[in-house]
């Protein structure tokens, strides 16, 4: 018989072979995939986020975990098709903004979504207001997320915030923004709906926005 | 003057990569202990990192530094720390196009974790190539005492005058690129300026001289400071 708490373990430890296992033991004993999710894949992934907020862990051990949980959902969407919303918190379209070649940042922040579950369509770098907007309404995204590093490519965000408000679709998505030179204060500025200062508070303000 | 270097060259530990990965003290556990391993190995193979420098009359007024008749708009941070300047090094200096290939084919993966340990890897190279840069200029200029090194986009210094700062080195040095915002491809790389004079401020230099309140390395700092507090 499966024991559960080794699917809690292999989130919190990152270990991917310990996850696809256990998963999919679980599977063949006809377990729900949604306790799976709930009770232990979502619970590992909150307790490697508090460790790593309190100093405990570091970004590494996010990373491995997002990629552990990731393994795990993927044996798992196929069972969960007629129940699409547990799979996938939403969609989140996310670049780094114009003018700017920084990735690693963003880089963690798509893994670390992807890894709790939400479906990302990572733009790249050098990114356009239009290529936002466009990929936005393509893939009907829920969020996007705006990543700079550098304070004189941080201001083009303002402008990709006006671009969502003249396409007209501004109230239709959340707009993140993050990068090493932003601020709580200046996203109030510019118009985001939030901001984050690491790749674990991004996934706990994506799902806050969306209210998942 | 362009020099090509080998990974070995640099002398980096891997103590310095775990603290670019933010562990500060701590060690990373063996699994990211082996990858640091397996890159180091990959750096020693590929890696061949790069400098310039190249000397120039000049002279400050106000805020601006003025070499060849090209003006750097350096804001009065840097300008008062070269302020006795009598000459300038432009330099440029680069974890290389070898490094980059890497970068771009780890960034085309789904491995996250190793590009964000190349990445780290990466501004150490780029930093420790400007540190054997600056030694380089000590063995070359060694009566003259010499600021330490200032680049576009720190202490006010608008990073788009990095186009100014190429203008005046050799087209393509050390296989660098500009792109439309003026920013270095290969990514690792980084330029500037060095005050040489006999009363040049040779103070260590750090965020304590910079009024930039958004720049991230202070607010890095500023973190690493309440975090050690509590």
């Amino acid at each position: 018989m499966v024991k559960l708490t080794d699917l809690y373990n292999a989130i919190v430890d990152g270990n991917l072979e310990l996850a696809v296992s256990t998963t999919k033991e679980s599977l063949q004993e006809n377990i729900d995939p949604q306790i799976l999710i709930s009770d232990y894949l979502i619970k590992g992934m909150e307790e490697i986020g508090a460790r790593f907020e309190a100093g405990k862990a570091y970004v590494p051990n996010l990373l491995m975990s997002a990629r552990a949980m990731k393994g795990a959902l993927e044996l798992l969407k196929p069972y969960m098709e007629n129940n699409h919303e547990i799979v996938t918190l939403g969609k989140v379209v996310i670049g780094t903004v114009k003018g700017d070649l920084h990735d690693i940042g963003k880089n963690l922040v798509c893994s670390m979504l992807e890894g709790c579950g939400f479906e990302v369509i990572n733009l790249g770098v050098d990114v356009s207001d239009e290529k936002f907007v466009q990929a936005t309404r393509e893939y009907k995204a829920n969020i996007v997320c705006m990543s700079a590093l550098l304070t004189t490519t941080m201001v083009y965000m303002k402008e990709v915030i006006k671009a969502f408000e003249n396409a007209g679709i501004r109230n239709e998505v959340k707009i993140m923004v993050g990068g090493a030179p932003l601020s709580e204060k200046f996203a109030l500025e510019i118009g985001a709906d939030g901001y984050s200062d690491n790749a674990n508070a991004a996934v706990a303000l994506a799902r806050r926005l969306l209210n998942v | 003057m362009e020099r090509v270097l080998r990974f070995k060259d640099l002398n980096l530990s891997k103590k310095a990569i775990y603290t670019e990965m933010g562990y500060g003290n701590s060690l990373p556990d063996d699994r990211v202990r082996k990858i640091v391993d397996n890159l180091f190995a990959i750096a020693t193979n590929i890696v061949r990192p790069r400098f310039y420098v190249q000397p120039f009359d000049g002279f400050i007024s106000d805020d601006i530094i003025v070499c060849s008749g090209v003006s750097f708009h350096v804001n009065r941070t840097i300008a008062s720390l070269l302020k006795n300047a009598e000459m300038f090094i432009l330099f440029a200096a680069t974890a290389g196009r070898e490094y980059q290939q890497v970068h771009n084919k780890l960034s085309n993966g789904d491995d996250t974790l190793t590009l964000f340990i190349w990445d780290a890897l990466g501004s150490c190279i780029a930093e420790a190539t400007g540190d054997i840069m600056e030694q380089n200029v000590e063995t070359e200029l060694p009566d003259l005492p010499h600021s330490n090194r200032f680049s576009p986009g720190y202490c006010g210094w608008p990073v788009k005058e990095q186009i100014e700062l190429f203008s005046l080195l050799p087209p393509n040095v050390c296989g660098i690129k500009l792109n439309d915002s003026a920013l270095m491809y290969p990514i690792k790389s980084i330029s500037g300026i060095i005050g040489l004079g006999t009363h040049i401020d040779t103070h260590k230099y750090g965020c304590q001289f910079c009024e930039l309140d958004t720049c991230y390395k202070k607010h890095l700092k500023n973190k690493h400071y309440n975090e050690a507090e509590s």
